[in-house]
Parts: structure tokens; sequence; C-alpha cells
């Protein structure tokens, strides 16, 4: 049930937008965009999902996706206040029931791929793909912080719970509408001080916003998290897990069923002959440690 | 004469060439070991000086080699990847949440540096291990064959900071390996211990280029043990399939090297050393000088060999100009004869005919060449030679004037005479016979006429009287040795006057001569008869009683009556004889006795009428 709020001003303005950017038809499904020729890639430079580099893992998939189809690729760069709309035509965000509907948006791409965590809120707006990422969000300190690592215990449950445990009065760094907001963990129900990442910085700048002490610890996915123990060692730390094991997938426009029909059987055919794996060793070689059944199967 | 003073000059120098001979033989002998020796002692040397420049060649390349791997180490150990794991380590991060991919980024580095250092293509390190103060294996990359399966932490195994060359001693199994101990923030979080493919590395630093002198023998040795480098030779080891060729360490008793110097940077000392256990290099060892004496001599043997085969052919060529020159004048001599020359094998074989041949036996010379004179005979005649011709060859004798009889090759019989001298080989070897073959054919027939003719009558064809006067002599006395009769008939032909006178002598003479063939168609075979004079005919009939030669000669005697004799012109006649008997030994003793006893017979007959047989 999606509470969707509405009032007479933010009306006008979305009718307003729809007249002056109206959403072109033609980018519907699959048998328009191959007639486009060209598919549109919207993602987010996000940890080696995109580098911002014109390469990364979705990058590249997205890529040989578009080739498989036999038409041209374009990156289309989004941001996450406006990446659902981009590809709907209407922006929305998590509300506190689930997903919120905002104002039309003209649409400018087929499908989002950055490593987006399958959420539920989001599923309301878009329909994902067979999983393309298995993922966690690791709570990471800096290296002198005073919170010490958790020692593992049997159960996933028992170890997010020590993590939240060690939190009291403890600042976390986290930002909504993402895979890393405090709500979609119940952060606000430990001792913790919730502190919400500017709007203007993005995921990537999660980690060396707490090494510029903006705060004492933060949420980070479990790829983003193996990226910036490499990319800072010795500043920063991992205290232990703060979710379920997740999944990410790429998103369509849920009036987009044959495009996402084919996505999974392009999906299935080079998770089937490797070529898949490959593609991720070269992003992420140590998730095969962490995840090994993920790509095993 | 010039041919006689060119064998006297080759007979001095073949009896004085073995003496010349042999002292150049050991001039030149001594010439080659004393030079030999020498080079080989100067080869001896240089080898040893090669020797052990290219050890310390290969000394240099190996301490090179190691260096460079302490480097690897080093620069490993100074790896940001290490860093991250231990610090995040230190930092307290668990492995399931954050540590791990540390970890797997150190390994991904270990088997980074594993993989990517290769030696003609074949892997230096054969493992790569980081093994904690406590043992505990951290890192290992995936190893090779023959690597190390468990490394022990002994006390003082890896001193120091920096990288050291050491030699693991696992069960006694060896690996040469590096090791440096990581320091982290100042404390020992470990060792880095990478063994090194050894193999590998020995192969491609002993590769011929580099390679000792196949006489020595290299080995390397720590500080107390010697690890032996088989297949030290200049074949090229086959890297591709390493397995075969690995030249693998083996431990063996330590002996005294010839030359060594030590790997610097290792612990390892490479040792070259004369190779006793093995062949040793040909060119330097006694054998070699055994083997040039030998070919010396042999050589040497061939030269006195061929140059005695030399006078010995020059020798044989005088003589067969000799030879060739007498056997000239032979044939000049035997193609003037009349007589047919030969020379044949000892089995009697032609092997050399006289133009005569064509002549008296009408055969060219070359179609008897091949055959034996017993081929020319007549079958009985061919026996009765060949056995002579037998007992004369084993006899070693001479053929002495041989009559024998041959037919020409258009039938007719010739007889020859043959004569011929056996000729020798130097060995004293019966070789042949060589000889002559005179045609006697006329001859002997002229001498069968006179001998004809000498006991003949010429007139009637019967024996005449000296003959009858032998033979009847030579029959008494058979007749007396065995007892036998013989009787004699005397014949006169009745009124033999008047027929000559009626008819002329010719016509007398024709009537003697039918007369002597009744006589001899009468008698028999062991009969004969003789004209004994004039008109008068002896018949002798041995071992004939008187009864039975009165009986034959009253056959006689009507036979000689019957007969129509011819007296010429047409005219036929018939005449009578009178036939006295006489037998011995009734009446007479002696042949004398015998005839006189006949005689007085026939005189009786004609007495009585004429035409009549009577005896004594």
């Amino acid at each position: 049930m999606i509470n969707i709020r509405f009032n007479s001003l933010f009306l006008l303005l979305a009718f307003s937008l729809f007249i002056i950017f109206p959403a072109p038809s033609y980018a519907q499904d699959l048998a328009e965009i191959k007639k486009s020729g060209v598919l549109r890639h919207l993602g987010i430079p996000y940890a080696n999902f995109i580098t911002g580099s014109d390469d990364g893992l979705d990058v590249e998939l997205m890529k040989n996706f578009a080739s498989y189809l036999g038409i041209k690729y374009q990156f289309v760069k989004s941001d996450w206040r406006t990446i659902f709309g981009d590809l709907t035509g209407r922006h929305a965000r998590r509300g506190s029931n689930g997903a919120e509907l905002l104002e039309p948006s003209p649409i400018i791409g087929d499908v989002i791929a950055n490593g987006m965590t399958v959420l539920p809120w989001r599923e309301q707006l878009i329909t994902f793909s067979e999983p393309t990422f298995p993922s966690s969000v690791w709570l990471i300190a800096r290296a002198e912080s005073n919170i010490s690592p958790i020692k593992p215990s049997r159960s996933l449950q028992s170890d997010i719970l020590l993590v939240k445990q060690s939190l009291d009065g403890v600042s976390v760094l986290a930002l909504e509408n993402t895979c890393l907001d405090p709500a979609l963990y119940q952060l606000s129900k430990t001792k913790a001080e919730i502190r919400l990442l500017k709007q203007h910085l993005k995921l990537n700048e999660m980690a060396p916003a707490i090494l510029n002490n903006e705060a004492e610890t933060t949420l980070l996915d479990v790829p983003d998290a193996l990226i910036a123990l490499e990319k800072w060692p010795g500043q920063l730390k991992v205290i232990g897990p703060i979710s379920q094991e997740q999944v990410m997938g790429a998103g369509f426009r849920k009036n987009s069923p044959q495009l996402l029909h084919a996505f999974n059987q392009y999906l299935k055919i080079i998770r089937k002959d490797g070529t898949y794996n490959k593609m991720v060793k070269k992003y992420y070689p140590s998730v095969f440690l962490y995840y090994a059944d993920f790509f095993n199967n | 004469m010039t041919t006689e003073n060119n064998r006297i000059d080759t007979a001095k120098i073949g009896r004085f060439f073995p003496y010349i001979a042999g002292q150049s033989l050991l001039f030149f002998l001594l010439l080659i070991i004393t030079t030999t020796y020498m080079s080989q002692k100067s080869l001896s040397k240089a080898q040893e000086q090669s020797a052990q420049l290219n050890m310390k060649m290969y000394a240099a390349s190996a301490s090179y080699f190691y260096t460079e791997r302490k480097n690897d180490i080093i620069n490993l150990a100074h790896s940001k990847t290490l860093e991250v794991f231990f610090s995040n380590r230190a930092l307290g991060m668990s492995m399931r949440y954050g540590l791990r991919a540390s970890l797997l980024a150190m390994q991904t580095e270990f088997q980074a540096l594993m993989d990517g250092k290769l030696i003609n293509h074949l892997p230096i390190y054969q493992k790569l291990s980081f093994i904690t103060n406590n043992g505990e294996v951290l890192i290992e990359t995936k190893s090779h064959k023959s690597s190390n399966p468990q490394i022990i932490i002994e006390k003082n195994f890896c001193t120091g900071k920096h990288a050291q060359f050491i030699i693991i001693n696992n069960t006694g199994q060896y690996y040469p390996s590096i090791c440096i101990p990581y320091i982290y923030k100042e404390q020992s979080m470990g060792f880095i211990v990478a063994e090194i493919n050894h193999s590998n590395a020995i192969s491609y630093l002993l590769h011929p280029e580099h390679n000792i002198s196949p006489k020595y023998q290299i080995s390397i040795s720590d500080s107390t043990q010697i690890h032996t480098l088989k297949n030290t030779k200049s074949k090229t080891p086959k890297l591709e399939n390493k397995q075969d060729h690995l030249l693998t360490f083996q431990l063996i008793e330590e002996k005294q090297s010839a030359m060594s110097t030590m790997i610097a940077g290792t612990s390892l000392l490479i040792s070259s050393r004369d190779n006793y256990t093995g062949i040793k290099d040909f060119l330097t060892s006694p054998w070699y000088l055994f083997s040039l004496s030998l070919i010396s001599i042999l050589v040497l043997s061939f030269v006195i060999i061929g140059y005695r085969a030399r006078v010995a052919n020059i020798l044989l060529q005088s003589r067969y100009e000799e030879s060739r020159k007498s056997n000239n004048k032979f044939r000049a001599l035997t193609e003037t004869t009349h007589d047919f020359v030969w020379e044949t094998t000892a089995d009697g074989i032609y092997t050399y005919c006289s133009p005569q041949s064509k002549k008296i036996l009408g055969y060219e010379q070359d179609e008897l060449l091949g055959k034996s004179p017993f081929d020319l005979m007549p079958e009985k005649e061919a026996k009765r030679v060949k056995e002579i011709f037998i007992s004369i060859v084993k006899q070693h004798a001479p053929i002495k004037v041989l009559e024998n009889i041959n037919l020409t090759k258009d039938g007719r019989k010739v007889i020859l005479e043959t004569s011929g001298q056996p000729f020798f080989s130097s060995t004293g070897e019966l070789q042949g016979y060589r000889g002559i073959d005179r045609d006697i054919t006329q001859r002997k027939k002229v001498e069968t006429e006179l001998k004809y003719m000498a006991s003949h009558d010429a007139l009637t064809e019967l024996y005449n009287r000296e003959v009858l006067d032998q033979r009847l002599s030579s029959d008494i006395n058979r007749a007396t040795r065995y007892k036998h009769p013989l009787s004699v008939f005397m014949l006169d032909i009745d009124y033999f006057k008047n027929i000559n006178d009626t008819y002329t002598h010719q016509a007398g003479d024709t009537i003697l001569h039918n007369f002597a063939g009744i006589i001899s168609n009468s008698i028999r075979k062991t009969d004969y008869a003789a004209r004994y004079g004039g008109e008068e005919f002896v018949v002798i009939l041995p071992e004939t009683s008187l009864g039975k030669a009165q009986e034959l000669a009253e056959r006689l005697r009507t036979k000689i009556a019957e007969y129509s004799f011819s007296a010429g012109q047409g005219k036929n006649l018939n005449i009578t004889a009178s036939i006295g008997i006489a037998t011995f030994p009734e009446h007479a003793q002696c042949w004398e006795q015998l005839i006189h006893a006949a005689d007085k017979a026939m005189y009786t007959a004609k007495k009585e009428g004429r035409n009549l047989v009577r005896t004594i």
C-alpha cells in the first residue's frame, strides 16, 4: 500500500514537468529499445560497479548486454535522488511505509545498474533482475576508534546484535534512500548517534568522511568496504555486520518485462559460461572468498 | 741384364728395409709419445684453467641468481598487501569480517611472484610460504612437485632481519630456500620462505655455454654435506622434459675437491674435481697415448707390408717377363717341329697344345685345351693307356715312348709315340707333364710289312721255312712238355714241272698261290702252313694224333683234287698232291726228324702212284 501524498502545488508542478518533458513513448520495452538502437544505462558512480572512468563491473555488464541485443550502449549518469525518476518517469523515495512517489520526471534511461541493493521499497518502484551480486552492510570504523571488531559467533544474527550493542554513544554515518539507509536496519533503536551524509556527498565518500572525522563509524556495503580497506590500509577497521545477507540486481521499469526477460536470459548465459565471474574477478577479486556460494552457483 | 740388376737391387732393399723401417718406427713412436705427452700436459692444464674459470663464472651466475631471489623476497616483504593484512589483523579484524580479503590479497601477491618468475619458461620457485612464529602456515602457494611438504621451524631457523639463503633438511630431503623474517611495527610476524626450484636453476646455469669441462665433475655443497649434480656432461638438458633431466641433489660422502669456491651470498660451495669415477677425458688419458701408439704401429706395419708386397711384385714381374720370353722361345720351337708338343695337368688335361695338333689329330689347339689325350683314343686303348699313365704319375716318372692309338677328328686311326717329362711346383708338388706326340703310323705300317715279308713266302703268303723251323721247334717243345701229339703234313704237287712247262711259270706261280689258299682255308685255326720249297708245303697240326691227321689229310687231298685251278688264258685244270704224314712222338723225337719222316711218307705216296696220303 503506497501512501501517496499529493498537494495541489506538487501536482501542478508535476503536470507542468510532464508537459515540458514528456516521457518518450518509444523507450518502453525491448522492441522500442531495439528500434531506437541504443540501450541507455542509468548509473551512479559507486565502488567498482561504476568507477566514473568509463569502466566498472556494471558498465562492462551493460555494454556486453547491449552488444548481446545488437544495439549501441549509452551511459547516462544519475544520482540517488533522481535515479528512479530517470528510469520510470516519476521520482520517488523511501517513505515511512515503503516507496513514496514524487514529481514526474523525464525517462532518460532503460536500466539501472550500479550495485543497487534489492530492497523492498525499491521493488515497489522497479523490477529487479536475477541477483547480480551479493552484499550485506558492515559497520566500519576509523582505526583509532575505541570500538573494537566483534569476535564472530556462529550466527549472523548474533553478530549483528553484537555490533548494534557496541554502538552505544557511537556516531554512525548513513545515507538515506540507499542501502545504507539507517532506517533499513533499525539503527534508531540503538543508542547510536546517526549522522546522515550530506546530500551532496555520495556513497563513495562514506569512508573518506569518517577518516575526515565526520563520524566515528559508517555503514558500508561489503563491496565498497573491501575497496575502502584496500584504499586506506590500516586506517579503517571492520567492526562487524549490520545487515542480513542482501543481493544486488539491475533495475527495470515495471512496464519493460521483455527487456527484463532478455537481461535475465543474458545473465544466465554469462554466468553459465564463466564470463560473468571473470568480470567480477576483474573488479572484486576478493569477493569470491566471502561469497563463494553465490558465484559458484 | 737390366732385369737381373733390378732383381738384385730390390732383393737388397727388401733385405734391409725391415731394419730401416724398425728404426724409423721406433723413432716415430718415441716422437709421437713425447709430443702427445707434452700436449696432454698442456691440455690438462688448459682444461684445469678452463674449469676454474668456468667454475668461477658459474659461481658468479649462481650468486647473481640467488641475489635476485633475495631481492624478490625482500620486495615481497615490502609489498603493501602484507602491510594491509597485518595492520588489519592488528586492529582486531576478524577473518570473517574483512581480514580474509587482506589475506587473499596477500596470497594473490605470493602466487603472482611464484607464477611470474620463470627461468627458461620453468618456475624459479617451488613454493612460497608465510609462516608465523609459532609455525602456523599463513600462506602457501600452490607448490610444484618435490617441494618441501612441511617446514618445521627450528631454533635459529632464520635469524636477523635480512634475507638469508638456507638449506632446509626435512627428513633427508634438502630444500634450498630463501628466508626473510617479516617485521611489522618492529615486531616479528613470521617468515617468508621461498623454496627455490633448484633443479631448474642449475639446469639453466649448467647450460653447455657455461659448462665446465666434462673431465671435471661439479658438486655443490653446504658447510657439511655435498649435493652432487648428476649429468654434468655436455649434453644439453632438455628443459621441456624437465622431470627426466632434473639435476637432483644427491647426498654423497664428501671428497677432497681439486678446486672449489663459494657461491657468494649463500652457504653453498661449488666444487670441481677430477672425475675419477667416470671415463676420463680421452684426449688426456693414457689410453689416448696407447691408442696412438697402436695406430702408429699398425700404420707402419701396413707400410712395411705394402713395400714388401711391392718388392715381391717387382720380382714377380721380372720372373714373368723372363718366363714370357722363355715361352716365346719354346713356342717358336714347338711350332717348327713336326711333333705335337703339349702340356697337361697331373690329371692329364691339356693346358697347352702346339699347332701340330691340327696336322696330326685334325684338332685345332683350342679344341684340345680342357680335353685329355684319353678322349682321343678308342675306348679300349684309352683304358689301357690311362692305366699306364696313372701308374707313371704315381711314380712321378717320365713317359718313355708310349705308343698309343688315337682317332683323328675325322675318325682315322693314328699311332702316336708319346714321350714326356713331369714338372713340379716350387714345393715339389707334381704340376703336370710336358712332352711330345710323334706320329708313327707310317713307320709302324712299314715295320709290319717288313716283319710280314721276313716271315712269309712272298708268292703263297704262307710262312717261310725259317718261321716254320722256329715254330715247329717251339711246338715240339710244348708237345713234349705237355705230352701232346703233333702231326705234320708234307704236301707236294704232283707233276708240277709239267705244269710249268705247259702253262708257263706265271701260271705255275698262280697255281702255287691258289694251292696255298686251299691249304690255308682247309686247315683248322690252330694249324698253320708253310712253303717248304718249290711246290712242297708243310702243314703243322699241334695236338693232333696220327689218326686225326690221316683224316684231315685225306679231306685236304680230296679238296685239292676236286679244285679247278686257273692256268691263265681261260684255261682250268685239276691237279693233285701227294701228302706224307708224320706224328710226334710216334715217328720222330725232334722237329727235324719229324719233317724228315713226313717227307719220306710223301715220297712213299709219290711212289705208290701220287694223289695219296701215306704214313711211314
